[in-house]
């Protein structure tokens, strides 16, 4: 027994596997929240994204409330699938177009446009539209690469554990957006802003889908944002999260901008027909801090008729 | 004789110093290693290399692509282990439902590749299961199609099965030209891929027509109603004096099981506040059961376990179950 012991020791690893990245386990996050400023919650109504984006925007002060000259911004995508930009499966590039656009008008010195696609990135970012919205807007893309993966572990987290992380365009980002579109989730009830962050993770991350709710509660806390934008402007309100037919989605026509990506969601999660209490993951992520899910709270603006 | 007393030697107190402080290291070494042990780090899930896909995941085609239709891209191959990759969230309804193998394909409509579609070939090994992630992910407001005995179009998109395979078209826009180039592509596969008829889904023969609609037609595969011994039940909407019932039948594999499964079924709903009534419904082997302001009728009758599920009246209720018993019973004298 005392030999066994003494193999199991002579065979136990201690530190995690390097064939990902760096081996350098001191990788933290920043907050990326403006300081000082209070949580705020913008709704405007309209069918034109670009138009309710800025609407909303111009309500929360503009976007040069929240970027000012010089900084480098990440724009945290949902280009998860392979899918043209009619079935609303993935950022709309009307969006990340102005997005970015906005983010240079208000003194950015870099936009930069990111996402782990769950299919394959370059179909992804090409086939959603992205990349080239990107380019027009006069971005830079950063697809996923092996080197950009570093091991993350969050804070008192059960699952994000030396897990690989795209840190790699988060490095020398001062702020982030997170851009994404409203959809009905077949495993988690809805994937939207709070979801939207599984795409920073690399590796087997489908293993997570067994704690869905979990893993996007950590993922909240693992990110804080400048702000967020809920594009409910065409919502999947069924067979989400990849969709298939125009018979899945409804005009919604709604944008949602936020400082606090948990009121976002719970907003959001109106236009799909659902209670914040039928998606576990909100009430989970208000609890551990991130935000509110009462959103009513936060005195939304509201604009209406953009 | 006498006989020799031979004592024992008894371990000095050296020895039992020596003993108890194996017997301890060894509990540290165990503590130790059950501490370890206990902490799952996820990450050792992470790092298992992904495997290139070899060869076999990529296939020149799923059928033969003539002009002006032009392939995109390779099919692709997905199997259990790999469907997340392809259909994230919405694999779990396959994979419960005895999924074998997608293939994946872009197509472009024309040589300019202006408009294009991505066919998705599911394999599920049986048309019973093809027709379960056919019925449980039908769209409203369809335009059906003969083009097989399961088959519609929603807006840019068109689904069939097909024997065993379940077939998405999903068009990346609407268009006149796109539906025709996707009709068009419908019936290539099925030209190329001939199969046996759907006689496996005798069931949605025993539902009566009188108030049937039958694009409700729906067969769950696995945890019916929320109780996991119930798969592979077929469900039905009706139309009864402008309320509607549910109506279900399920063939097990023998009628002991059938029996069996009733009774089971029964106890779970009593599990959640059910109250059973008296049986008036001149079914012999039937349950009436009241949970939350709706009725449960549960039957059995040969290989089948049929019933009403959620029903508001009970009137409407026994009347629908009436009339199942009697296409059951009928459809054993053929």
């Amino acid at each position: 027994m005392a030999g066994v012991g003494a193999g199991a020791y002579f065979f136990y690893e201690p530190t995690i596997p390097t064939s990902v990245g760096r081996a350098d386990n001191n990788i933290t996050l920043p907050g990326f929240a403006v300081k000082n400023t209070k949580k705020k919650l913008c709704i405007a109504r309209g069918k034109d994204r670009k138009k309710t984006l800025k609407a909303a925007l111009s309500a929360m002060g503009t976007m040069a409330a929240f970027i000012k000259q010089g900084d480098h911004v990440l724009l945290k995508v949902n280009a998860a699938f392979a899918s043209p930009p009619g079935l609303c499966a993935t950022s709309h590039p009307d969006l990340v177009f102005e997005t970015a656009r906005l983010c240079f008008e208000a003194g950015a010195a870099k936009v930069v446009v990111t996402d782990n696609p769950i299919n394959d990135p370059a179909t992804c970012f090409a086939l959603t539209g992205i990349e080239k919205a990107t380019k027009k807007a006069g971005a830079k893309l950063m697809a996923p690469r092996p080197s950009m993966f570093y091991p993350y572990t969050l804070k008192d987290g059960r699952l994000i554990k030396d897990w690989p992380l795209l840190y790699g365009p988060l490095q020398h980002a001062d702020k982030v957006i997170g851009l994404a579109p409203v959809k009905d989730h077949h495993r988690s009830g809805a994937s939207m802003i709070l979801k939207n962050w599984y795409g920073l993770l690399g590796g087997n991350r489908s293993i997570f889908h067994q704690d869905i709710h979990t893993i996007i509660k950590e993922l909240a806390l693992m990110i804080e944002p400048t702000l967020v934008i809920l594009d409910g402007t065409v919502s999947m309100v069924a067979n989400g999260p990849t969709g298939g037919s125009m018979a899945d989605l409804k005009p919604t026509n709604t944008m949602i901008v936020s400082t606090d990506p948990v009121a976002a969601d719970a907003y959001g999660a109106t236009l799909l027909g659902l209670e914040t209490e039928d998606l576990p993951f909100i009430g989970k992520a208000e609890k551990a801090g991130v935000g509110t899910s009462d959103f009513s709270s936060l005195d939304p603006i509201m604009v209406q008729g953009v | 004789m006498k006989l020799k007393t031979v004592e024992k030697d008894r371990p000095s107190s050296a020895q039992r110093l020596v003993f108890t402080g194996v017997m301890l290291v060894l509990a540290m070494i165990c503590a130790w290693l059950f501490n370890v042990q206990s902490k799952f780090n996820p990450a050792v899930i992470a790092f298992i290399p992904v495997e290139e896909k070899p060869d076999k995941n990529i296939i020149n085609s799923v059928i033969h692509i003539n002009a002006p239709l032009t392939a995109m891209s390779p099919a692709e191959l997905f199997f259990p282990d790999t469907l997340y990759e392809k259909i994230n969230g919405r694999a779990d309804l396959y994979l419960t439902a005895g999924f074998k193998q997608l293939a994946a394909q872009r197509i472009a409509a024309d040589i300019q590749k202006s408009a294009w579609m991505e066919l998705f070939v599911y394999d599920m090994v049986e048309a019973k299961n093809a027709f379960a992630v056919y019925s449980l992910q039908k769209r409203e407001n369809i335009k059906s199609s003969s083009i097989t005995n399961n088959a519609y179009f929603a807006e840019n998109a068109f689904f069939m099965t097909h024997g065993p395979y379940y077939v998405e078209i999903i068009g990346a826009e609407m268009s006149s030209t796109l539906s025709e180039a996707i009709e068009n592509v419908a019936k290539q596969f099925i030209k190329e891929h001939p199969v046996k008829s759907n006689a496996a889904l005798t069931e949605i023969d025993l539902f009566p027509v009188a108030g049937l609609k039958k694009e409700s037609i729906t067969l769950i595969p696995a945890n019916g109603f929320g109780f996991e011994k119930l798969d592979k039940v077929f469900t039905a909407e009706f139309n009864i004096n402008d309320t509607l019932y549910t109506g279900f039948i399920s063939k097990r594999e023998s009628n002991e099981t059938a029996k069996r499964l009733a009774l089971d079924l029964k106890i779970f709903f009593s599990t959640f506040g059910g109250v059973v009534l008296e049986n008036t419904s001149d079914i012999e082997t039937a349950v009436i059961i009241e949970v939350m302001d709706d009725y449960e009728i549960i039957f059995f009758q040969g290989l089948y376990i049929a019933g009403v599920h959620e029903a508001k009246t009970l009137a409407g209720a026994i009347d629908l179950a009436k009339k199942i018993q009697k296409t059951i019973t009928d459809s054993e004298k053929w």
